[in-house]
């Protein structure tokens, strides 16, 4: 490899217009696609939800067993966590890693705390005969939530991840990758405590 | 367009807009005002359902223009909208149309 080559192939994406038609960073854009992707998922699993909610308004009876306070607290819990993931963002873009890597310390420790209240409300569900089987609104609330909660856990361990690099001083810009993956799980939530908790 | 290439340009244009502690009290404000508000007017179904879903996506909207700096990238920002729009207008008036009508 010639040094031109090398020095060439050190520069950042940005200098090179030609290798990016979508007029953003490449990881950015690739985050935007995944973004759109879940949302196609998770907005068509919603859509599927809402038809029959509209067509069985006979279901608000069964929808009132939900745990409205540990949605509640799931909601302030997620809500914070984002709070705390876009200030790491801006830590990493202010080039202060171990403030970011602090900052998602917290995130992580609050998506425990929602896992943990989540598992909770769970049990209690079981306990009381309410399971995915037993109608096909507890078919949605466990389907929705469960899927959510697959991809806190995804969320999680791609911040672990992060942090891991974070810890050596490395891709600081993988901060901001990991942050707007976990706005859209905190997004997603704003709709599951609406539809499932909410109205009733 | 694109504003956010490098970090600094994206740090210096959030110095601008609202905190993002000021996002996060509105967020959980409006995920909590929508409880107080359907449970305080005692909003029958399907009132409820629309009036949950829009102060969610508004919520929505806040967390995607703030938290996930959508206003940074004018171009998809546009595309969402004008998704949005085709998918609520087909939602409505493609799927359930008897809703449009009993509406008038």
């Amino acid at each position: 490899m010639t040094s031109a080559t090398v020095a060439l192939n050190s520069q950042p994406a940005e200098a090179h217009p030609a290798r990016m038609p979508f007029p953003a960073p490449a990881g950015r854009a690739a985050m935007w696609w995944v973004i759109a992707s879940e949302i196609v998922i998770f907005g068509g699993f919603i859509a599927c939800y809402l038809l029959y909610r509209i067509r069985h308004p006979e279901w608000s009876e069964i929808a009132s067993h939900t745990a409205t306070g540990l949605g509640v607290a799931n909601t302030i819990i997620l809500v914070t966590s984002s709070l705390f993931t876009a200030r790491a963002q801006q830590a990493a873009e202010r080039g202060n890693a171990d403030r970011a890597s602090y900052l998602l310390s917290w995130t992580m420790l609050l998506a425990i705390a929602f896992l943990c209240v989540k598992s909770f409300e769970y049990l209690l569900k079981f306990l009381h005969g309410f399971t995915p089987g037993s109608h096909l609104f507890w078919g949605f609330y466990f389907g929705l939530t469960g899927l959510h909660i697959a991809h806190v856990i995804a969320g999680f361990v791609a911040m672990l991840f992060v942090q891991g690099q974070l810890n050596r001083g490395r891709n600081l810009h993988r901060v901001e990758m990991v942050g707007m993956y976990w706005h859209l799980v905190d997004l997603v939530w704003i709709f599951l405590f609406t539809l499932l908790y909410v109205v009733k | 367009m694109h504003g956010n290439a490098d970090g600094g340009a994206g740090a210096r244009a959030e110095a601008h807009g609202p905190g993002y502690t000021w996002i996060w009290a509105a967020s959980i404000g409006m995920s909590l005002g929508a409880l107080a508000l359907i449970r305080g007017l005692h909003l029958a179904f399907p009132f409820s359902l629309f009036a949950g879903l829009a102060l969610a996506a508004v919520n929505a909207c806040l967390v995607l223009m703030y938290f996930m700096h959508l206003r940074r990238e004018t171009k998809i920002f546009w595309m969402a909208a004008a998704y949005s729009i085709l998918a609520l207008l087909f939602f409505f008036f493609g799927v359930f149309p008897d809703i449009v009508s009993a509406a008038k």
